[in-house]
């Protein structure tokens, strides 16, 4: 293949982004298929309640939004598909961005708001029947124990192993508290408020750099970094909104934005250099588990946020439909707040390992000895990301190997937000999902429901049982018989990359249901969600189904990742399949009732 | 002052000391805690850490009225 510039791919993602915005997103979805008005209130201003139903400044929700969609996956995702050389993970992160990702955000968010605020699983109960509710709110919950127990898992060996990550969160949070008090309550105005903030932020930043906190040695710190995050969720979930929520994530924004630029700053100056990355490698390198991982199907359970996740319908039902001020801050929010994760994994992740791949400078400094493919998902993202950026500092003059250091740190603390974002966010969209399964028993005993839904207690039965899969290391068996201890995420991830993704088909069949059966959008229109919601589900159906036959029997795995793993997949498929029938027989009751919007 | 809200404003104004008591002490030694085991700083400094998310909540209340006129719920 011919040598790829960088600016020719920047150039190209930015149009595709751009006319996918204006014309499909705006002039498509927002306009023809949905019909967004100003005029309709939204369940921020019918139903608030000063705790999770908040109206909010678009800008504000946006940060929310995108900060808590955005965790790790966009970056660890399309870090370990490099192994197929750069061309299919970003035709993957284009095309699943573009026509899946943005289209399921952003009618999860629309669906959940024309239902006052309910989640995607209680909009499956109006176009699917109350069954199918009860059954997506389960393993929707469960679901969502296995993000906690991820995300606590990762956050916690981050912490380990980066311990200026671990000060800049600690410093980080309070920082947030304080710019919502400014905000709200000293009627401060927002860009003062940031201003000061920002300051404050730089400033710890700078002490992080320089101070570490430790809390013991070795795997101990672990486990107490898992027990400290349990009670940081617990609060985090339980305090409302406004006051820690949404400010945090609107200054997240502004840090995972200035992460992205900073990419996109670091693009323009390499503009003119070619990708050292092959363009492919192989259809089906040696990715999961040490098997062969064929492109498709298994793609969808590699990169997840940059492309689509159905963790997105949750946060964009869950808490952005609550906080939405006006119906057509939703085009902005969730559509925006997709395509902008996917510039996240393009200009943060396939960019940067593409060009740092082989480079001899990483060499020098023993970061690895040939390929950056040496090393696991996360450093190879910092070590991308410090490459890119410390040879655009070295053309501005500055010395490489300091900018290189300064720059992975950077992506480390970015990647630490990430997480924390997700793990609180994480909790409380499952504790929405626990008190949504306890709806029955309100009219048998309210006491009982009021104790059993109470916020407090949600959180900390969420947080209890993904401590429990996030504190346990696991002794691995490597090949040639030496042992390892390795983190609980290396069990759960596989198990919740896959549950997420075919959580993802579900909300995109349900939504596209709504589109045909309840706001009665049909023809041409109609197909456009029609018809990725199908294409998800078989994709998602046939990666599950390939890692079931190939990888459990014969993946190098521990034994509970094969059968733990391995039961919590094939529930998935067969709970896949249940609401697929019912997807199906509503979609025929649907067909007998007329069209409002066809076209030709 | 209320009750809830003086407890709110203790709670800050400690966990606020011991996160910076012990952040300057990090400064000067230059890392925080040790490499051994939980030490009283890293407690402390968790521990304050807690006290200054959960104590505004009580302080200030729940709901601001800049919050609550956004809702058309007066002020």
């Amino acid at each position: 293949m011919a040598n790829v510039y960088v600016i020719e791919v920047l150039a190209v993602v930015l149009a595709l982004y751009t006319i996918a915005y204006i014309y499909y997103g705006r002039r498509i979805l927002h306009e023809k298929v949905v019909r967004a008005s100003a005029e309709r209130p939204t369940p921020a201003i019918e139903r608030y309640d000063g705790v999770d139903y908040v109206p909010t400044n678009k800008y504000v929700l946006f940060g929310h939004h995108f900060a808590s969609i955005a965790g790790a996956g966009p970056i660890v995702g399309p870090a370990i598909a490099m192994a197929y050389g750069w061309a299919l993970p970003l035709l993957w992160v284009i095309f699943g961005n573009i026509f899946l990702g943005t289209v399921h955000d952003y009618l999860a968010l629309m669906a959940s708001v024309r239902y006052g605020g309910l989640s995607v699983m209680s909009v499956s109960e109006n176009v699917m029947g109350r069954k199918a509710r009860y059954v997506f709110l389960l393993y929707t919950f469960m679901a969502l124990i296995l993000v906690y127990a991820a995300f606590a898992s990762v956050a916690a060996s981050l912490f380990r192993v980066n311990p200026s990550a671990a000060t800049m969160s600690i410093l980080y949070m309070p920082l947030a508290l304080l710019m919502g008090i400014l905000m709200y309550r000293t009627g401060i105005d927002i860009r003062i408020s940031t201003l000061v903030t920002a300051i404050l932020v730089i400033g710890a930043f700078y002490y992080a750099y320089k101070i570490p906190i430790h809390l013991a040695s070795g795997w101990d710190a672990y486990h107490i970094w898992v027990l400290v995050l349990g009670v940081y969720s617990i609060l985090a979930a339980s305090l409302p909104v406004w006051y820690l929520l949404q400010p945090r994530d609107y200054l997240n924004f502004y840090l995972l934005f200035t992460f992205v630029i900073v990419a996109v700053f670091g693009g323009l100056f390499m503009a003119n250099k070619v990708f050292t990355a092959p363009s492919y490698t192989s259809f089906s390198p040696n990715i999961i588990a040490g098997q062969p991982t064929p492109f498709w199907p298994a793609i969808p359970l590699i990169i997840a946020c940059g492309s689509l996740s159905g963790f997105h319908s949750l946060v964009a039902s869950g808490t952005s439909s609550k906080q939405l001020a006006s119906e057509l801050d939703a085009l902005f929010v969730g559509f925006g707040g997709m395509l902008t994760e996917g510039a996240l994994s393009t200009f943060a992740v396939i960019i940067p390992i593409s060009l740092a791949w082989s480079a001899p400078e990483l060499v020098n400094m023993e970061v690895f000895k040939e390929s950056i493919l040496e090393l696991k998902a996360v450093p190879r993202f910092t070590a991308g990301y410090g490459y890119m950026l410390g040879k655009t500092m070295e053309s501005l003059g500055l010395d490489f190997a300091s900018t290189y250091k300064f720059f992975a740190l950077l992506a480390s603390v970015a990647l630490a937000m990430f997480v924390m974002t997700t793990l609180d966010t994480g909790t409380r969209l499952a504790r929405f999902a626990w008190q949504e399964i306890f709806d029955w028993l309100a009219p048998i005993n309210r006491s009982l429901h009021s104790f059993v839904t109470n916020r407090w207690v949600a959180s900390a039965i969420v947080v209890l049982i993904g401590t429990s899969l996030a504190y346990p290391t696991i002794e691995i068996t490597l090949p040639g018989g030496k042992t390892s201890t390795v983190a609980a995420y290396n069990v759960v991830w596989p198990a919740f990359a896959g549950v997420n993704q075919m959580l993802a088909a579900l909300a995109l069949l349900t939504t596209a249901l709504w589109v045909y059966s309840v706001i009665r959008t049909r023809g041409a229109y109609s197909a456009l969600v029609m018809v990725p919601a199908v294409f998800l589900w078989v994709t998602v159906t046939a990666g599950l189904s390939w890692w079931l036959i190939k990888v459990a029997p014969y993946g190098n795995l521990a034994t509970v990742q094969r059968y733990g793993a391995g039961a919590i997949i094939a529930f998935s498929l067969v709970l896949s399949i249940a609401l697929l029938i019912l997807f199906m027989q509503a979609l025929v009751r649907g067909k007998q009732t007329p069209g409002t919007s066809t076209t030709q | 002052m209320e009750a809830r809200s003086a407890v709110g404003a203790v709670v800050t104004i400690l966990g606020l000391i011991f996160m910076l008591y012990v952040l300057a002490k990090g400064a000067s030694a230059g890392a925080i805690g040790s490499e051994e085991a939980v030490n009283r700083d890293a407690a402390l400094l968790i521990l304050g850490w807690f006290m200054v998310l959960a104590g505004p909540a009580l302080w200030f209340g729940e709901a601001p009225a800049k919050v609550r006129r956004a809702a058309g719920r007066g002020g």
